[in-house]
């Protein structure tokens, strides 16, 4: 990476903090910041701060699609959701999900999953900036339906609501790593 | 103990007693159940999810069950996705016109988070109500 992009993700990064600062979960983010005072943000964290900038689909996208272009929209939106090390989304089957799903609905399991995939990497200590991400997860734009929860989740991790969403994410990753492999793809690691 | 202060005691003590034995005797949900209203559902032709994301209760695994509040028109099916991968979770369920009884969907740990899908047959329902136990 040149110097200059270096020190652009950094004032984009910054940028993306003062922006966010009114609500709980962007205090979260500023408490997750100073405790790693001196680090520059990842790339992970710049992409999950320009993914919560982002307006939801707007309605005329909200047509059902169908399998190959199911799965098409998905590999485009797919691209711009930042995951943790050795994360993927190849354990959603779309042949599998509801039929005649939205762009809106697609980019809510992405980033869903995505938001899953993150948890998982904070709990189990294998990302330490997993917390700066997750701070951006309320404000992403397909999670409109759970913010509420999400952000509860992440700014109160002693609490019942806690565990329960932990335990789900990993009962997802074991159907998520089996479907994978039967469809010979690489599984998500953790 | 007087027999009027005897008296006094098992005044005050029996409308507890009653609500605590009318409370045993009610059929249906357990206590740990959560219940939330589906308010204006519009149901069609085509899978159309409910507003919002549910999480199952308690602190061990409930059943996920779906009825309507309102007398429906039409038969519809309902059915659960997993938040995080979308795929069908349980079994659909299919409800005949004017059903308006429970169906167990899927049995799933607390904390699950799922989205309920609606079909209606034959024609479109608008702002039909009903309810999900969790």
């Amino acid at each position: 990476m040149t110097p200059i992009r270096f020190v652009l993700l950094a004032v984009v990064a910054a940028g993306s903090t003062a922006v966010v600062s009114s609500c709980g979960a962007a205090r979260y983010a500023a408490q997750s910041s100073s405790s790693a005072a001196g680090s520059l943000p990842t790339s992970a964290e710049v992409r999950a701060a320009a993914l919560a900038r982002e307006n939801p689909t707007p309605p005329q996208f909200n047509t059902a699609i169908d399998g190959e272009v199911a799965w098409a929209e998905a590999q485009r939106r797919a691209a711009r959701i930042p995951l943790p090390e050795g994360g993927n989304f190849n354990g959603i089957e779309w042949a599998k999900t509801a039929p005649q799903l939205t762009v809106r609905d697609i980019e809510e399991i992405l980033q869903y999953n995505a938001y899953c995939q993150w948890l998982r990497a904070q709990a189990d200590g294998r990302d330490p900036h997993a917390a700066r991400v997750l701070a951006y997860v309320p404000r992403w734009p397909g999670l409109k339906n759970s913010a509420a929860q999400i952000a509860s989740v992440i700014t109160e991790p002693d609490t019942p609501l806690y565990s329960g969403a932990i335990r789900f994410c990993r009962e997802s990753l074991v159907d998520e790593q089996r479907t994978a492999r039967r469809l010979r793809l690489d599984p998500p690691d953790g | 103990m007087s027999r009027r202060t005897r008296r006094f005691a098992v005044r005050s003590l029996l409308p507890a007693v009653i609500a605590s034995a009318a409370l045993l005797a009610a059929p249906g949900l357990a206590s740990a159940d959560v219940t939330t209203d589906m308010n204006n559902w519009n149901l069609n032709g085509t899978a159309s999810p409910y507003g919002s994301n549910f999480t199952v209760s308690g602190t061990t695994s409930n059943p996920i069950q779906f009825r309507w509040l309102d007398s429906t028109p039409l038969q519809t099916k309902v059915y659960a996705t997993s938040c995080s991968s979308g795929t069908l979770v349980g079994v659909e369920r299919f409800y005949a016109a004017g059903d308006t009884g429970y169906q167990t969907l899927h049995t799933a740990s607390a904390g699950y988070c799922f989205r309920l899908w609606g079909v209606a047959y034959g024609g479109t329902m608008t702002v039909y109500d009903g309810r999900v136990s969790r």
